[in-house]
This record gives structure tokens, C-alpha cells and sequence, in this order.
């Protein structure tokens, strides 16, 4: 047998795999669009409440602190960390509106899949990017370790913290990035 | 005229008879766990829903479709960071693996085409598309419409995809049957 008739033979048992499949009727699709949207809007009440509480505790203190505190090491300290938060907040904001445009169904349609896939990969990638990361990670260790400069643990313990993530995050990175290299490998074949 | 629910609607029973069989096959080829296919499958469902909103008939219903199907399974992939966990490989790296590998991963399992789904879970996304597609009995334009590859890259993947079938599984296709 030849290469064209193993791999047609396949295909005609491939299609034949399955001949009932799983659908779902208009009315099912409604009531499962609304049980989902319903859901989403309780997962973001949950996040924006949480990033509230936090951010009306938090926030509030460290400017307190910055106000009220004499060492000048330490308000500055305060002031990189606010400067963090604020940081943190706009990516965090970015991404998930990055994702949400992303997630768009009708735009799905129009995507072909390659376009798709790299899209995704970018934005994975430029979450966990070095370039952003090193920074944010230095300001915010620097921004810790003034604010702690009389206690020797707690700059410890943010070092160790950030150094143990770190190689993680540019794990991810990178393996992003051989994706997307492939990608672009395949897109450069294209022309 | 219609309006856009109805239209969705009709968009969407037309799909379903059309390539429903083909849809649950495209989850399994991305999900293995039965929990977590069953909910890429209903995704798949209402993003295609969903998209019918914005189809303008630039391109046919089955290229849409297909769209629509693999960028929700390649999101899904991607949202439970598989690629950074799991690396996946090219066909050509396929090709070099020796062929006990593949075998050895389907122990157990009874025939070819459970382990054309262990060969497919291993390939990164665009090849995985070629390799489900041209499985759905497209050809290569037309494969080449969905996945942004050219049609002479497709053509160069499939005769790639037919030897490795040719080679892998002739014996596992025959007791398979």
C-alpha cells in the first residue's frame, strides 16, 4: 500500500468515528449563554471587591505612612511601592482587556488560526516579559527593603521571595518565545 | 428579513448537522480529560453561537466554522498554560522519534486512531490544525483559508502527515479495523 492510500484509509476511519455527536438546541444555548455571563459577572465582582478591600486598605496606609513617617529612606520606599501598585494595576487592567478583545467570538471568525495562536503567544509573553519584569521586580525589592531597612528579615525574605520566582517567570518566557519564533518561522515560509 | 438571533439561530442548526461529529473530534484532539473536553466542546458551541452575529459570508460557513473552533481550543490551551508546562513539537520532530515511542504511549489502547490522537496532543497548534483538518477530508487551499498557512506549506505538511501515517501506524490502522 502507498502513502495516499494508508493515510485516505485513515481519514475515512477518522471521520467515521463518531456519527452522534453533541449538540445543543437554541433555547439550551440562551440559557447556557446567560448561566456564563452570569458567572463572569460574579468572578469580577469577587476580583474588583478583592482589589478594592485591598486597595482601600493598602493604599491609604502606605500614603499614610509616607505622610507620617520622618525617614526619609522610608518614604521614599513607600513611594516606589505606590508607584508599583499603580504599575501592577495597569498591566493587570491591559491584559485582561487584551484578553477580553481577544476572547471576542466574532473575531475568532475572522482570524485565521496562525494569527491567532501568535496573538495569544504575545500576550503571554509580554505578561511575564523580562523587559517589564526586572524593573517592576527592582523597584519594588528596593522599594521594600527601604521601607525595611531596620529589619534585616523582611528585605531577606523579599529577596528570597523575588528570586524564587524569578527563574520561573523567564522559564515561561522563554518557552513563549520558542513558540512564537516557530511561528514566525512559518510565517516568513509563507511568503 | 431576519433578525440577528433568528439568523444565529439557523447559522447555528446548520452547523451543528453539518459538523457536529467533526467539532467533538477537534475537543478530543485538544483536551484529553472527559470533564474538561466536555466544557471546550460546549465553549466551542456558543463561541460559534455567538460569532454568527458578525459572519458576513466573506468566507464559506465551513471555513468560519473551523476558525472559530480551533482559536477557542488554542485559547483553551493556552488559558490553562499548557504551552509553557508541555512543550509540543513539529511534524518533522514527529517524523525523528522512533516509532516504539509512540507505541509505548498507547499501551493499553486498541487501535490507530487512539494513537493519532497521542501524535496530535504532541504537536504544536498550527500543526496540529493541518493534521485535524486534512483528517476532516480538506484540501489544502482549503486548509490554508483556515489556518493563515499557504497552500504550498500545506502541501508540504500533509505529504509529511501521510508518510508519518504511512510509517507509524499501517499495523496499528489494520488491527484497528
Amino acid at each position: 500500500m502507498d502513502d495516499d492510500m494508508v493515510s485516505s484509509d485513515f481519514r475515512d476511519e477518522w471521520q467515521n468515528q463518531n456519527r452522534e455527536a453533541f449538540r445543543m438546541s437554541a433555547d439550551e444555548i440562551r440559557q447556557r449563554i446567560e448561566r456564563v455571563n452570569m458567572e463572569v459577572y460574579g468572578r469580577h465582582r469577587v476580583i474588583h471587591l478583592t482589589g478594592a478591600i485591598l486597595g482601600w486598605l493598602i493604599i491609604p496606609l502606605w500614603i499614610g505612612l509616607l505622610i507620617g513617617n520622618h525617614d526619609p529612606l522610608v518614604r521614599i520606599g513607600y513611594a516606589l511601592l505606590l508607584g508599583i501598585y499603580a504599575i501592577g494595576l495597569y498591566r493587570g487592567v491591559s491584559y485582561r482587556r487584551a484578553a477580553k478583545a481577544a476572547a471576542r467570538a466574532s473575531e475568532m471568525g475572522n482570524l485565521v488560526s496562525v494569527d491567532f495562536f501568535k496573538g495569544q503567544l504575545e500576550r503571554l509573553r509580554d505578561l511575564h516579559s523580562g523587559k517589564r519584569y526586572w524593573p517592576t521586580q527592582l523597584l519594588f525589592m528596593a522599594g521594600f527593603s527601604l521601607v525595611g531597612h531596620e529589619s534585616r528579615i523582611l528585605v531577606i525574605a523579599v529577596i528570597v521571595l523575588v528570586s524564587v520566582i524569578s527563574p520561573l517567570v523567564f522559564r515561561s518566557t522563554r518557552k513563549y518565545q520558542q513558540q512564537l519564533d516557530e511561528v514566525n518561522r512559518l510565517q516568513e515560509e509563507n511568503q | 428579513m431576519l433578525t440577528t438571533t433568528s439568523r444565529q439561530d439557523e447559522l447555528y442548526e446548520e452547523t451543528a448537522a453539518r459538523h457536529a461529529p467533526a467539532l467533538e473530534r477537534l475537543a478530543r484532539s485538544y483536551e484529553l480529560d472527559p470533564d474538561k473536553r466536555k466544557d471546550l466542546l460546549q465553549d466551542i458551541h456558543l463561541a460559534l453561537w455567538r460569532s454568527f452575529a458578525g459572519f458576513e459570508a466573506q468566507c464559506s460557513l465551513r471555513t468560519w466554522v473551523y476558525r472559530v473552533a480551533h482559536n477557542v481550543a488554542t485559547s483553551h490551551v493556552t488559558r490553562h498554560r499548557r504551552l509553557a508546562s508541555r512543550p509540543t513539537v513539529s511534524l518533522d520532530e514527529i517524523a525523528a522519534m522512533p516509532s516504539g515511542a509512540d507505541h509505548e504511549a498507547a499501551a493499553g489502547r486498541q487501535n490507530a486512531i487512539d494513537q493519532i490522537y497521542i501524535l496530535i496532543h504532541r504537536l504544536n497548534p498550527p500543526e496540529r490544525q493541518v493534521i485535524l483538518l486534512y483528517l476532516e477530508g480538506l484540501d489544502a487551499a482549503s486548509i490554508g483559508e483556515i489556518t493563515g498557512i499557504s497552500a504550498g506549506n500545506v502541501a508540504i505538511r500533509i505529504h509529511r502527515i501521510k508518510k508519518i501515517l504511512t510509517e507509524r501506524f499501517r499495523q496499528g490502522g489494520n488491527n484497528g479495523r
